[in-house]
């Protein structure tokens, strides 16, 4: 899932040596995945857009000190800086706002709804459950709604999970699980059925 | 297998991470205990919730956060910027008999070296030796092909000058074949392609010349030769 082919080793390490378009290629490259996390995790697109700037100014000027020896480790350890930066993104938020999970899942909600305006009875249910689990999501702790948000919107293994959160498999296994189970109380019974 | 193993073992299953014996451990588990089945089916119904809410992501302006980016990181530096901390006494030695090699050297090929084969790197060159001139001599073609008006501008790409890179680009990849170089033969490849659309172009329709650049851009021709001077950059300059 995040690893990458020959051609971006190099471009990673002409980055490292500084070279501008380099980094445009790496960015190009990437900056898809790393909004679509922050968004996930944000729930709205101008905190999203934020966070990726951040995570590129932050990778990019501390890519000439790290140590990367292999490609592969390149998206990892960008996806651990776009975490940091997010995880950093909301506590600033929170301590400007008090109320930032409601508005989390009030903004999510927006920005989905907005995608789809003309909504037909199935796109109606499906509207309901979206807010239900974007609710619950809401209630999560940030590390806990970050691993649910790296294991299912962004499709990474345990492993990459445990890399990126710079924690251990088991570790990832039980926030994951305490998510799932605290998911579970906040929705109804059958509500996918 | 007791039901606490069974937490460990779930999310490798659904990743399908389990070796074969295990797999069949699990199921055998699964089947036997309705609290542990239970579970997954929990765990897959809130699976199946997550997956119904997943709407694509909203545009960005990636453009514009580029430039924030690129404007907030510091001035590019030169690719092989050498280090500002002052070097040893013996490396400055070093570098002196080392200059002094490359020098001799230098006089030596000039001195030897049959008339009409100097290395100019230019497209007007006879024969370009090493990949790193050929590619100096191509980069100006690439540029002054996508620079060049969108139609009637047949007169900047000559044929012979285009001919003459095309057999040197046989020649480089000979060598790349000895050499068994198959990053250097998949970037001639994606040159020769280039090349022989720039030398069929029918200029009169201004979309032909706008599939060609499109074409360069998407084969990345100038990264990749980028990136191929910087992977060979100590073999090249020795």
């Amino acid at each position: 899932m995040l690893q990458m082919n020959g051609y971006e080793a190099d471009w990673v390490a002409l980055a490292k040596a500084g070279d501008r378009s380099a980094m445009r290629e790496l960015y190009e490259r990437t900056r898809s995945r790393i909004f679509s996390l922050a968004y996930r995790y944000a729930g709205n697109a101008a905190d999203a857009e934020d966070i990726l700037q951040d995570s590129f100014i932050k990778a990019f000027s501390s890519l000439r000190k790290c140590q990367l020896n292999e490609n592969s480790y390149f998206a990892t350890w960008l996806y651990r800086i776009a975490v940091n930066c997010s995880l950093d993104h909301i506590r600033r938020r929170r301590t400007r706002e008090s109320h930032a999970n409601a508005e989390w899942s009030t903004r999510l909600s927006a920005d989905t709804e907005n995608e789809g305006s003309a909504t037909p009875e199935g796109e109606y249910l499906r509207g309901e459950i979206r807010q239900q689990v974007q609710r619950g999501l809401a209630k999560l702790s940030s590390r806990k709604r970050m691993v649910v948000v790296l294991r299912h919107y962004q499709q990474l293994k345990i492993g990459e999970i445990a890399a990126v959160m710079g924690c251990s498999q088991g570790s990832v296994k039980r926030q994951l699980f305490r998510a799932l189970a605290q998911l579970k109380k906040e929705l109804p019974v059958g509500l996918g059925e | 297998m007791k039901c606490k193993e069974w937490t460990d073992l779930v999310f490798d299953y659904q990743d399908g991470r389990l070796a074969e014996a295990e797999k069949a451990e699990f199921e055998h588990h699964l089947r036997a205990c309705p609290a542990c089945s239970a579970r997954l089916g929990e765990i897959s119904e809130i699976d199946g919730l997550l997956q119904k809410t997943v709407t694509p992501a909203p545009g960005a302006d990636f453009t514009a956060s580029w430039q924030k980016i690129a404007a907030a990181l510091a001035p590019d530096r030169r690719v092989y910027a050498p280090r500002s901390r002052r070097a040893p006494r013996w490396a400055f030695l070093a570098a002196g008999f080392l200059a002094f090699f490359i020098l001799g050297v230098g006089f030596a090929r000039l001195y030897f070296s049959p008339a009409g084969t100097e290395n100019t790197a230019s497209a007007d060159a006879p024969f370009l030796y090493s990949a790193r001139d050929y590619f100096a001599a191509l980069q100006p073609v690439l540029s002054e092909f996508s620079n060049a008006p969108a139609a009637g501008d047949g007169a900047a790409f000559d044929s012979a000058r285009l001919r003459r890179l095309l057999n040197n680009l046989q020649l480089l990849r000979l060598r790349a074949d000895r050499n068994r170089d198959a990053s250097l033969l998949a970037l001639l490849d994606d040159i020769e392609l280039v090349l022989l659309e720039i030398a069929h172009l029918d200029r009169s329709n201004p979309e032909n010349t706008r599939l060609v650049n499109t074409l360069i851009q998407e084969k990345g021709i100038t990264m990749k030769m980028k990136v191929y001077k910087f992977r060979n950059r100590k073999a090249v300059s020795i």
